[in-house]
């Protein structure tokens, strides 16, 4: 199940870096849960 | 919500509808987990204890559930509609890795329409949404689903 991400941010969970990478295609092999964000 | 896994399940016993939105998720990994070989980064995103192997994974689930901290809901619920991966791989811990080649039988239709429903919410509602990713721990990725190949048929346009 391929998605195409609007306005994808990037988030490394250690040093707390959000990179913004804006529309992107993620495969589906790569997602492991999807969750509503925090807001 | 999700810094570590298991705050993640706790957040499923809660009553809201939101709450339980997120705790279908969980019944739907529980269940994809039959055709991919996803369980091994779900558990240890679980229950962020960093042991690998999928033995050691499925004792921790077995641990957990047997001391409650899995919440039983979840687990009888995902028996009870999903194809009963679960118990299946707890009871009989196969000899390879878990991530060796399994066979992809076909998601319980309860889950699949409620997997459907939940995502079409998401593409819908342009809800900005968390992706853990596979073998990724230190990163995530977020945003607006755009296009899901689900929902071949569905496009967006501003």
């Amino acid at each position: 199940m391929n998605l195409v991400v609007d306005d994808a941010v990037e988030i490394h969970l250690k040093k707390d870096i959000r990179r913004q990478l804006g529309r992107i295609l993620l495969k589906g092999e790569n997602v492991t849960l999807i969750a509503q964000a925090e807001v | 919500m999700c810094k570590d896994g298991g705050c993640w399940i706790r957040h499923c016993l809660s009553r809201s509808d939101d709450e339980r939105f997120r705790c279908l998720w969980v019944i739907w990994i529980l269940d994809f987990l039959e055709m991919s070989p996803l369980l091994h980064p779900f558990l240890s995103h679980a229950f962020s204890d960093g042991l690998g192997g999928w033995r050691r994974s499925a004792k921790i689930l077995q641990a957990h559930t047997k001391f409650g901290s899995l919440p039983k809901a979840v687990f009888e619920f995902s028996r009870k509609h999903c194809c009963s991966s679960l118990q299946h791989h707890v009871r009989q811990s196969p000899e390879s890795d878990g991530s060796a080649h399994r066979k992809s039988p076909s998601l319980s239709p309860w889950t699949k329409a409620n997997m459907q429903n939940l995502i079409f919410k998401l593409l819908q509602q342009h809800v900005t949404v968390q992706i853990w990713l596979y073998e990724q721990t230190d990163y995530r990725i977020e945003g607006k689903i755009r296009v899901c190949t689900l929902f071949p048929t569905f496009l967006w346009y501003n």
